[in-house]
Parts: structure tokens; C-alpha cells; sequence
């Protein structure tokens, strides 16, 4: 009986032991630290009510720091939504195409890519995979990355180029089968990017 | 081992020291190692050591074909403290130091110190990544795996105020508090993994209450929990900030690490930055990023080599000096030591593996110690036989 006693003592210490653990929260004090906040949270509505915020608008530079291209055959003008420098449609009217300007590295290059990934119901990956999988191109000292991504039914191609302290977005959404087609021509699009 | 035990305390070191115990807790091992095995397949390394090993119990169910079967066992830190005990009692009680048993307390002292050795690296070990921009310098490590909500009050012109919260403390329906912020955070709902859309793309999901910062335009659907290495985990958590002297509600927020950014908050006078990111370990220096250099094979993408060429500055000003930190060639600073891992961002962004691990050389030296033990014993062994034999 008294060994039993013993026991059951040694495992009740133990496992008040392990009731000992650290309580979760950290406060601590760090130098300043400038954080570039993401362009999605530029709005804040003052009332609760307001269930639709007003979208931001895309930022505009004037000077001439801007990068052009060339809008390859077959494209055409759409009319552009919030955010949007530039907005094109294929000749099929299936796959849209935009240039969003952002500041500073938007949020990640990984961030971006997983939100892309999920629109077209892809599993979202480590940033090394994604870092991986991209395809550095340059075109005229513009240096960015390309990412393909294709999901069951809908795809994406996306460029981002990084471009004095902003990022700058190419993107192609639509049907995998229609994006394919334009593959070609997106390539040739990102490739005739270029700075005055 | 030394020491004359008082018969009292003999008494109650007996049952600590049975054999008995010795026995079933080398058997309960052999169990954990077999189900912690087992459960990699489903949970990957890290998870399955959390859940059998760097833990006091393990409740884990068990897939079995179509049966589900319950597993209580001890986990790996309660078996390894009965055994540690156990073999210290033992000493105390049975065994007698003598010569002729001289190899056996040596091997026990290396069983001891392996023990040891898996408490300190359980408990003192850090591994994370440190990323870090050409041009920029970073002072934080990022874990792998943990996740927090950093609540920063910015008003300091000098500092920056930091509560950071483990996500492993939200929970669906809790209310999180800290004496340091004037807000309670109520969990509405929280996902460990979810998927995020847009809702301007037309997606519809939960977390419909959200209205303030970029939550309002993001429709949130939960998602099965990964556990693989190469994907991670989106955690969303839709909260109520409420406003501590007011009872006022400072709105509902979406709280996600899938969007990299903080959000601002006003409360008390104050602004608050408030983001869900990898958990974040400061250090008391800087590591700035001159350059990184990407080498390939002339006309291909097969690197030859990757380097990152960095300064670090500790925050006394006693050091500042230059490294190169390329394959096999790490930094080693303050008991971290900084492998070159990755790198992103055509080449402009270079993250670096952290590794901190206080007792690595305990194993090593137990080894000895074991081997050295054994030697000795069987070498008396021998010497007594060959003895007996000669007479």
C-alpha cells in the first residue's frame, strides 16, 4: 500500500509539473520601427454602420517615374476598376487583364501569390516554393518575377515588378483553357515593359 | 551516491528507485516511439513531436482502418522525468559506489546527462528565419511554426510597446485581456486555416460582422488544418475590440497572417498597431544586408553559389563588424548561429536560418560517456575473468 502511495504522489508532482507552462503573452520594448502598412488598410470608416468602405484609389504619381508598355494585338481597353492603372480584355472578352500600382512591397511577394493561389483553388505554398517556382525575367533594367498559375477551372499569370519603392502588378485572370491561349501574348506584354 | 541515506528517507526512496518503474517506463517509451512515428505520416515531424514528445501527456485517437481508437499514454517529458528520478533514487538506495561498479555510474551519469540534455534543448532551443532586404536591417527572428497577434502601441517617439499574444490563446467565444492594452479582445470566430477572397471578386464566406480595416472586403471560408512542411497554415480570427473604461465597441476586425500588414486601431487616446505574423524573437543587435550574390553556371539557372555579405552592429556599440555568410559557412553570434537558407525577391531579399540550441553538445559528451562506461565495465569484467582464469 505504501509504495502505491508513492507513486500516485510522485506522478500528482509530475503532473502539476506540467501545468507550468508559459502563459502565452510576451511584452516587450523594441526601438522604433517603421513598418510599411499594406495599401488594403489605408481606410478606416468612422461609423460602424458603414458595411462598404470607399475603395482606395490607385496612386498616381505625376512625375515621370511611370512604367509603359506596349498593349499587345488583340487586347482591348476595359474599363478600369478601383485600384487599376490600366485594364485590358483578351479578344475572347474571357480573360481580364490589369496593372495595379502599390506601395512598397505590398504586403509580400509570398502574401500576394497565396491570395492568387487561393482565387483559383490552389492549396497556398511557403514563400521558399514560391520563390522557387518564379521566373525572374528583365526588360529594359526592369527586373521582376513571373508566376503561372493554373487551377482546376481558373488561372492566373501575374508579373511583379518591383520599381522605385513600389510594386507594380500585371495580371491575367480568367478560364485556364482561355489563359493559355494568352499566354503567349502576356509573356510578350511583360517583356515590352520598360521606364523612360 | 555518496551520501549515507537516513532510513527514512530510504524508505521513501525505495518504491521511486524499483526496477519495476525502470521497466515500464522503457516500455511506455517504446510505445511513444512507435505511435510518434506513426503520427508523422499524418502530422509531419514538428507536430508529431509536440504531440508525443515535447509534451506530459499524450491523448491523442488513433486511425485504425475505420476504427478510431483513444490513446492515453504519458508523454515524452513525463517518462523522461519518472526515469530521471528513477535512476537518481537508484543510485540513492541500491547501487553502492564501488570500482568494480565504476563503469556502471559512468554509463548512468551519460543516461543522465542525455536526459538532461533533451530538457534544456526541449525548453532553450529556437530555430527561425531572419529576412532581410539589400539595404535594410532586421533585429528580429521569426519562428516557423508559431503564430502571434502583436498589439504595438506606437506613441512612444523613442520605442515601440509590444503585447504579444501566442495564437494558441483564441479560441471561438474567448475573451483575451492584457493590463497593458485599454481593449479586451473577444474571439468571435477563429479558423485555424482558412481560405481569404475578395469579396469585389464576388466571393461570399463568413466573418460578415468585420467592419473596420481591410476585413470588410475580404470573405473568409474556414479550411481543413495542414500540417505538411511545404504549406502553412492561414489562421483568420474575426474579433470585437471593446474598449475597456467605455464598454464601447471599437468595431470588429478580421486578424489574418495571410495579409502581411498591421492595422491601425484607436483606443484610449492612442494608436495601436495590431497584425497576426510569425512569432518574433528581437535580439539585442542588427543585422544589416550590404549585399547578396546570386551566382549561376554561365547560361543557366543552376546556382553555383549564394552569399550574403552583412553587418552587425550590437546595441552597446562594442561590435560592429562585417561577415560573409554562405553554404557551410554560417554566422555565429551570442549563442545564435545564422545559416544562409533562402532568398527572394530577384535576389534583393535574403532570409536567413537562426539556430539556438544551448545544450547541443550535451548528446555528444553523453555519448561519450556511455561508450566510455560500458568500455570501462566490460574491460573490468574481463579483467577479473582473465583474473580467475590465471588462478
Amino acid at each position: 500500500m505504501k509504495k502505491k502511495h508513492w507513486l500516485n504522489l510522485l506522478i500528482v508532482l509530475l503532473a502539476g509539473l506540467s501545468s507550468c507552462q508559459k502563459s502565452g503573452v510576451r511584452i516587450y520594448e523594441i526601438p522604433k520601427e517603421t513598418e510599411a502598412e499594406s495599401p488594403f488598410s489605408v481606410q478606416a470608416p468612422q461609423s460602424e454602420s458603414s458595411a462598404s468602405p470607399p475603395a482606395p484609389r490607385p496612386v498616381v504619381s505625376s512625375n515621370a517615374s511611370e512604367i509603359s508598355w506596349t498593349v499587345p494585338e488583340g487586347w482591348k481597353e476595359a474599363a478600369l476598376k478601383p485600384m487599376r492603372l490600366a485594364s485590358y480584355t483578351s479578344a475572347n472578352g474571357q480573360v481580364d487583364i490589369s496593372v495595379v500600382k502599390l506601395g512598397g512591397a505590398a504586403g509580400g511577394v509570398a502574401s500576394n501569390v497565396n491570395r492568387w493561389r487561393g482565387q483559383v483553388g490552389l492549396e497556398p505554398s511557403s514563400p521558399e516554393s514560391i520563390a522557387k517556382a518564379a521566373t525572374s525575367f528583365e526588360s529594359e533594367g526592369l527586373k521582376g518575377s513571373l508566376f503561372v498559375l493554373y487551377g482546376a477551372e481558373n488561372g492566373t499569370l501575374a508579373a511583379i515588378v518591383p520599381y522605385q519603392g513600389m510594386s507594380w502588378f500585371f495580371k491575367a485572370t480568367g478560364p485556364s483553357s482561355s489563359l493559355k491561349e494568352e499566354a503567349s501574348r502576356f509573356n510578350e506584354w511583360v517583356e515590352s515593359l520598360r521606364v523612360p | 551516491m555518496l551520501i549515507k541515506i537516513p532510513y527514512p528517507l530510504k524508505k521513501i526512496l525505495n518504491p521511486i528507485a524499483s526496477l519495476k518503474l525502470t521497466v515500464a517506463c522503457l516500455l511506455i517509451s517504446i510505445l511513444l516511439v512507435f505511435f510518434g512515428t506513426l503520427a508523422q505520416v499524418e502530422f509531419g515531424i514538428w507536430e508529431a513531436q509536440n504531440r508525443y514528445f515535447s509534451t506530459w501527456w499524450v491523448w491523442e485517437t488513433i486511425q485504425f482502418g475505420e476504427w478510431s481508437i483513444p490513446l492515453f499514454l504519458p508523454g515524452g517529458y513525463l517518462v523522461g522525468s519518472v526515469l530521471l528520478i528513477n535512476l537518481l533514487a537508484a543510485h540513492g538506495t541500491r547501487f553502492k559506489l564501488t570500482w568494480k561498479k565504476s563503469g556502471i555510474v559512468l554509463t548512468h551519469i551519460g543516461i543522465l546527462l542525455l536526459i538532461v540534455g533533451g530538457f534544456i534543448t526541449g525548453a532553450t532551443s529556437h530555430e527561425g528565419a531572419m529576412s532581410i532586404r539589400e539595404g535594410d536591417s532586421s533585429r528580429f527572428i521569426e519562428s516557423f511554426h508559431e503564430r502571434e497577434l502583436a498589439v504595438v502601441d506606437k506613441s512612444d517617439p523613442e520605442t515601440d510597446q509590444v503585447v504579444a499574444f501566442d495564437t494558441s490563446l483564441f479560441q471561438t467565444g474567448y475573451r483575451v485581456d492584457h493590463p497593458d492594452l485599454p481593449f479586451f479582445i473577444d474571439v468571435h470566430q477563429y479558423f485555424p486555416n482558412s481560405r481569404l477572397r475578395m469579396r469585389e471578386d464576388g466571393a461570399v464566406g463568413q466573418f460578415t460582422r468585420v467592419n473596420r480595416g481591410f476585413g470588410q472586403r475580404i470573405a473568409v471560408r474556414p479550411h481543413r488544418e495542414t500540417f505538411k512542411q511545404d504549406e502553412q497554415n492561414l489562421i483568420s480570427m474575426e474579433a470585437k475590440l471593446v474598449d475597456k473604461d467605455s464598454n464601447q465597441s471599437l468595431g470588429y476586425w478580421l486578424f489574418t497572417n495571410a495579409i502581411v500588414a498591421s492595422q491601425s486601431v484607436e483606443a484610449a487616446g492612442k494608436t495601436y498597431q495590431i497584425s497576426l505574423r510569425p512569432t518574433r524573437t528581437y535580439v539585442p543587435y542588427a543585422i544589416k544586408l550590404i549585399d547578396f550574390s546570386h551566382d549561376k553556371y554561365p547560361g543557366t539557372q543552376v546556382p553555383v553559389n549564394f552569399s550574403s555579405k552583412v553587418q552587425l552592429a550590437n546595441d552597446e556599440g562594442t561590435v560592429d563588424r562585417e561577415s560573409l555568410i554562405y553554404m557551410n559557412h554560417p554566422l555565429r553570434f551570442e549563442g545564435r548561429t545564422f545559416y544562409q537558407q533562402s532568398f527572394g525577391e530577384n535576389d534583393k531579399l535574403s532570409v536567413l536560418q537562426v539556430v539556438k540550441n544551448p545544450g547541443w553538445q550535451l548528446p555528444y559528451l553523453s555519448c561519450a560517456l556511455l561508450a566510455l562506461g560500458l568500455c570501462l565495465q566490460f574491460g573490468i569484467h574481463l579483467g577479473q575473468f582473465l583474473k580467475r582464469r590465471g588462478a
